[in-house]
């Protein structure tokens, strides 16, 4: 199964940006959580950060994408786990290597927050 | 696009829908139907979170709050959020500073996602495998046909102190923070297992518990971990349905949790659902390959080690954090107190020393016993500067087989058992 993003990203993220902080609760850990969530945890828009935020925002938050600091081997043993192991659905080779490119160059280990 | 989402193609068109395909190959999903998987995804990572119920999301649909995981860490106070989906979040280490870790400040650990459904009236804990007796049994049943204890006992994640690790080790990046010691009350885990019966030849347990994993799928536990019998068998081991005097929070494993004190965390099974015991080192999700495991033997920074040289971590190691003050103090005093917490796993802490002269002389702290096998030591120190300047004070703990806190980080591909010791910053003027 293959992905095409680039259409669908841009309104639907319009959409849910306008509307997810104004009806947070006034918690007020939730409150920072919620405001803290649209600028810390985007990754750098750069090619292939669609493929990525779609595989991996799938199933889990990219904060824990971006704290990795992984090198490209050790990349390379992550998604091979999360297919084997978390049932992520097995990538094609194109978009593998896509978003193998993107981690080991945008979220390497000089890139840890 | 005048109906607001469309989703790209994949092969097989969504079944039930009213998809219409263009001439690139764009499903146009009508009025009445889902905004489908990719949609999903790219929803989730456009808000930077999970969309719990996001299967029922329509067309047109405007986010409410994200109730789910944002109301789930309600009374929570001053965590530092590591993640929130799967919700990951650490206690800074000057709110620590309680003899016994308030629930709002215990740190939180998801594997998966936590379960809805937790009412303590309902709720069943069932006890097979290699027993002589299965059981099912209530909160209730455990209140009845148990001796019910309070202890306080330490919990700590193997991965604490994996922010530190260089290069980096993959896995959520605690700093110091996964560590708590709350009164935990519950019927003994070792008393359970006698009325079950245990058969001669079990070699450990198996945990499960009501957690769903990640990627939403039902038959797939995100965690189930498991201990040698010996170990479960300790008197201090607690299925507990009460912290700190009241019920457990919904991200500490309410209504019903192990705690197994001294070994890593995840041995320590949340919304705790069944116990079975077999006669092989278990191998549910998160016992095999190099979770929770170490090499057998020490390796440089960054070094690959084969999977059949990792072995399961046991007891963690001796560890102490300095709670008060806070790092980064300013004061004009040339003396200061300081304090703290020690612990060492299954072992006790025999001996705190304090550095303010990064690691030359060291100087003994009053050290306290624990209040009961596997609770945190509380520790404290006066401590004096000769001259205005910048300090460290360090804290090292050595645990009764005479092994400390190293100076540097014992490398492991996982980034397990950080104990190398803490260290606050003053600036005395």
């Amino acid at each position: 199964m293959r992905f095409k993003l680039r259409q669908t990203i841009t309104p639907i993220a319009l959409i849910c940006i306008m509307f997810a902080p104004f009806t947070a609760k006034s918690d007020p850990v939730a409150t920072e959580f919620a405001a803290n969530v649209m600028q810390d945890w985007q990754i750098p828009k750069e090619p292939g950060h669609e493929e990525v935020e779609a595989y991996c925002g799938a199933c889990h938050s990219l904060r824990i994408v971006i704290q990795q600091g992984l090198d490209r081997a050790s990349w390379d043993e992550l998604l091979v786990w999360m297919v084997e192991e978390q049932d992520m659905p097995e990538l094609e080779h194109e978009e593998r290597k896509l978003i193998l490119d993107y981690l080991a160059t945008h979220l390497g280990p000089d890139h840890r927050p | 696009m005048d109906d607001g989402m469309s989703v790209s193609a994949s092969k097989t068109p969504m079944s039930g829908s009213d998809a219409d395909t263009n001439d690139e190959g764009v499903v146009n999903i009508g009025r009445r139907n889902f905004i489908g998987k990719s949609g999903l995804a790219a929803a989730s990572a456009a808000v930077g979170m999970t969309i719990p119920f996001g299967q029922n999301l329509r067309e047109g649909w405007v986010p409410a709050a994200q109730a789910q995981t944002v109301e789930g860490i309600g009374g929570k106070d001053g965590l530092t959020i590591l993640g929130d989906r799967p919700l990951n979040a650490e206690t800074p280490a000057h709110l620590l500073d309680d003899e016994f870790t308030p629930t709002k400040r215990h740190f939180i650990r998801n594997n998966g996602i936590p379960p809805e459904e937790v009412d303590p009236n309902t709720w069943t804990l069932t006890v097979d495998g290699l027993v002589d007796k299965p059981l099912k049994l209530t909160i209730a049943d455990l209140k009845n046909n148990f001796e019910v204890v309070e202890y306080a006992l330490q919990l700590e994640c193997g991965g604490n102190g994996r922010s530190f690790f260089d290069p980096p080790a993959r896995g959520n990046q605690w700093s110091i923070g996964a560590i708590a010691c709350s009164r935990w009350k519950g019927v003994r885990y070792a008393d359970v297992l006698k009325a079950a019966g245990v058969k001669s030849n079990v070699v450990y347990t198996a945990h499960e518990g009501a957690d769903t994993h990640l990627s939403g799928n039902p038959d797939k536990l995100p965690i189930s971990r498991g201990v040698p019998i010996k170990k479960a068998m300790d008197s201090f081991n607690l299925i507990a349905f009460e912290q700190n005097g009241t019920a457990l929070h919904p991200m500490n494993g309410a209504p019903l949790r192990l705690v197994v004190p001294g070994w890593p965390g995840s041995c320590s099974q949340k919304w705790l659902t069944r116990i079975h015991l077999r006669d092989v080192v278990h191998d549910g999700p998160k016992m095999t390959g190099s979770s929770y495991r170490v090499p057998a033997y020490p390796v440089a920074p960054g070094q690959k080690v084969p999977k059949e040289d990792m072995v399961i971590i046991e007891s963690m190691p001796v560890k102490s954090l300095i709670t008060r003050p806070k790092t980064e103090l300013e004061t004009s005093d040339k003396t200061l107190e300081v304090g703290g917490h020690a612990w060492a796993g299954d072992r006790k802490v025999t001996a705190l020393h304090v550095s303010t002269d990064f690691g030359a002389t060291w100087k003994e702290a009053d050290l306290k016993d624990p209040v009961n096998p596997f609770a945190w030591q509380n520790w404290s120190a006066k401590v004096s500067f000769p001259q205005a300047g910048y300090y460290e004070v360090w804290a090292r703990a050595t645990d009764d087989t005479g092994v400390t806190q190293p100076f540097a980080i014992a490398w492991n591909p996982k980034g397990y058992l950080n104990n190398s010791m803490h260290r606050i910053a003053v600036r005395v003027t």
